[in-house]
């Protein structure tokens, strides 16, 4: 290994590591359910394709304080992110082990005192340990997404997904056109009168255009009725 | 590999100190939900789940840029006459290049908004920052491609058919700056939103929003509806002219206007999207934060850093590469040093006496030594054209002479005049054997980049002579390079040659 520089703090390094209770086919499982379920507007006729899977630890600073006569744990990333949900992590009872060998570990970049300033109570001890998430990428159309599970609760701290377009775009081109060409023909064989109904005619569609556009809101009905 | 680390790792870093608060940022995200073809009810649906600040990092690259471009645009009047319009464009400005070094995925910030002043020194891990990632030498090449890009683009702007093109990069600074965003995530019936807000200025820099669906559907029964309104008429005039006495071409016209709205607005408004966002998402992998991964190096290169240990060749000494085009002097022996990631090279150099007349003169008054490279060199002019008025009393510099380019930090404005005096005059140095006590400026300009500043010292002097140049051929030869120290005497903010 080359030498630190001088001038250059020595890495952080994690004491132990939160042991994952959650390996890639059930986390895999868990992310399908997630995109199947009509909790969400995803595009369920879509097919998804799934990516890669990655078991990442991510740093955290795991800061116990005693605040107001009750214990806290407060988690906050030790390294920088993008991710959505890793700001307020939240964990009770997790089973801390040693760092395995074989882990895929990010770099701690950040110092404890970076988050005193928004912590309350009186510190009773800090550590550095490694959360364990799997990354799992999906592909829908030609669009590449991201969904992060938590490796030992599993649960789903979601990114950036798909979302359901809810307006029949065929519908509402057809229902825009076609009549207006047919009544323009008939103005221009009979009577320039009827421009005016073209007229009145496109302005209530403009005016109903949720009416004819956006009218496929309603959720599908599940097998079971629900 | 350690040796390109260590000079990885010498990159200078700095940050802009956010001056924005949390609740500030929190006010721009809601103003923002009410801007553009947002969802209506965004402002009062969206639920801001997280909202921190972190740092960004942008490799910066500053370079003053120097060109001559010369050459002439043509165009036909109606009368047939090809007016032709010759120019002469002297570029000589600063030029600014950012790169985002980590991967900002969706959000697509490639290029840093902030503009060079106000940074402080960072220390690492003393803010939440992403973390840079890919090879500071490779950031550093790109910077200096896309530099010489710029300046190509300045300098030819305006011409069409170039007769003379030259164009130099003088590297000023090559830095990691981290700039502050906060990183908001918000969820909107069910579905989740990212925004950026500067940290610095209080502007939303990017990220995604639910679209304005009403607006969407209602553009689209626009424009087809029109396009509709087009082919029925057109046709039925096409069939049956009745009272309408159009000319056919125009029915026509009509018949494919309504066509083109149809084709046009159809896909226009179906394949829009259901958010706003600005940037993509390709790179999924690299969502991870970045590591710093040194420049991936050659075969050669890997022989080379083996079996090389860079050794003052005089005295034996380890020396270690400096970031930047520095010139340093060997600890032990003092002589001056040229080290790249593979050699060390002994930079000759003379010490300049001070004369008489400066020496009476400023009494008591102490030396600043400015370091020149000296170029001995041989300006071969073998073809030149320069329209209008060429009459000039200015003396000629091509031929077997020195050229002088300062090598200290030193403002360009000052340094020029310098430059050509020195150039023009020539002046006879007496060399100082045993050195002489004043302060020795550092040499911060190489001899890569001082070779480049002769060239363009003489063709700027050129450019700089009454008539518009076009043509100038030459041939540049320098046969023989070093470095000598001029005294210069400060007063009342100015330098006067102490030779």
């Amino acid at each position: 290994m080359a030498e630190i520089p001088e001038g250059i703090p020595a890495p952080l390094q994690c004491s132990g590591v939160i042991a994952p209770q959650i390996d890639e086919a059930r986390a895999r499982e868990i992310v399908r359910e997630w995109l199947e379920s009509d909790t969400k507007p995803f595009i369920p006729d879509d097919r998804i394709r799934f990516g890669k899977a990655v078991m990442l630890y991510y740093p955290f600073w795991k800061y116990s304080r005693e605040d107001g006569g009750t214990d806290v744990t407060v988690y906050r990333p030790a390294c920088g992110t993008l991710l959505s949900g890793l700001q307020n992590l939240q964990r009770d009872g997790s089973e801390t082990i040693l760092v395995p060998d074989d882990a895929n570990i990010l770099p701690a970049t950040i110092y404890s005192s970076v988050y005193y300033p928004e912590l309350h109570g009186i510190a009773r001890a800090e550590e550095l340990i490694g959360i364990p998430l799997w990354l799992i990428s999906y592909k829908v159309k030609n669009s590449i997404y991201m969904v992060e599970v938590d490796a030992e609760s599993g649960m789903i701290y979601e990114e950036w997904h798909p979302i359901k377009e809810p307006v029949n775009w065929r519908k509402t081109a057809m229902i825009a056109s076609i009549p207006v060409m047919i009544l323009s023909l008939i103005a221009v064989y009979f009577s320039a009168w009827l421009f005016l109904l073209v007229a009145a005619l496109l302005i209530f569609f403009l005016y109903q255009s949720e009416m004819l556009g956006v009218i496929n809101l309603k959720r599908k009905e599940g097998k079971d009725g629900a | 590999m350690g040796l390109e680390r260590s000079v990885e790792d010498q990159v200078a870093e700095f940050y802009y100190k956010a001056k924005i608060t949390r609740g500030v940022a929190d006010r721009t995200l809601r103003t923002w939900f009410t801007k553009g073809i947002k969802a209506p009810d965004l402002t009062k649906c969206a639920e801001v789940s997280e909202m921190y600040l972190l740092y960004l990092p942008f490799w910066r690259f500053i370079a003053q840029g120097k060109a001559i471009a010369c050459g002439y645009s043509e165009y036909t009047e109606q009368t047939g006459n090809v007016i032709r319009n010759i120019f002469e464009e002297l570029i000589d400005e600063e030029f600014i290049w950012t790169e985002c070094a980590c991967d900002t995925g969706k959000y697509g910030i490639e290029k840093l908004w902030l503009d060079p002043g106000g940074e402080i020194p960072y220390i690492r891990g003393s803010v939440v920052s992403m973390e840079p990632g890919g090879s500071a030498i490779e950031a550093s090449r790109r910077g200096r491609e896309a530099v010489h890009d710029l300046i190509q683009n300045a300098a030819e702007k305006r011409i069409d058919i170039l007769t003379l093109n030259k164009s130099f990069l003088i590297p000023k600074v090559f830095e990691l700056v981290y700039a502050p965003v906060w990183i908001a995530h918000y969820q909107y019936k069910g579905a989740s939103f990212t925004a950026i807000v500067d940290g610095v200025k209080g502007d939303v820099l990017g990220g995604s929003s639910p679209i304005n669906l009403t607006a969407r559907t209602r553009m689209m029964i626009l424009s087809l509806a029109i396009g509709g309104i087009l082919i029925g008429s057109s046709v039925a005039m096409l069939i049956h002219t009745g009272p309408y006495q159009l000319a056919e071409m125009f029915q026509i016209i009509l018949l494919l206007l309504g066509i083109a709205m149809c084709m046009a607005g159809y896909p226009a408004f179906k394949e829009g999207k259901t958010f706003v966002a600005s940037g993509t998402m390709q790179h999924i992998s690299s969502l991870r934060p970045a590591v710093r991964v040194p420049k991936q190096l050659t075969d050669h290169e890997i022989l080379n850093h083996g079996s090389t240990i860079l050794q003052c060749p005089f005295c034996g000494e380890e020396v270690n590469q400096p970031w930047g085009e520095v010139i340093s002097p060997c600890k032990k022996c003092s002589h001056l040093l040229d080290i790249t990631a593979d050699t060390v090279k002994v930079v000759p150099y003379d010490v300049a006496k001070p004369d008489l007349l400066s020496k009476v003169a400023m009494e008591g008054v102490k030396a600043d030594f400015i370091p020149f490279w000296r170029f001995d060199v041989d300006f071969e002019v073998t073809d030149k054209l320069a329209g209008g008025d060429t009459t000039t009393g200015l003396p000629e510099i091509d031929g077997k002479r020195s050229y002088y380019i300062c090598a200290a930090d030193i403002p360009r404005y000052l340094a020029e005049p310098w430059e050509i005096d020195m150039t023009i005059r020539n002046p006879e140095i007496v060399e100082v054997i045993t050195g002489h006590e004043g302060n020795y400026l550092p040499i911060l300009i190489n001899q890569n980049t001082a070779r480049e500043l002769t060239e363009f010292l003489y063709l700027r002097y050129e450019t700089e002579k009454p008539g518009i140049l076009q043509v100038l051929r030459y041939n540049f030869t320098v046969e023989n390079s070093r470095i000598v120290y001029i005294p210069y005497y400060k007063e009342q903010g100015s330098h006067i040659p102490g030779i």
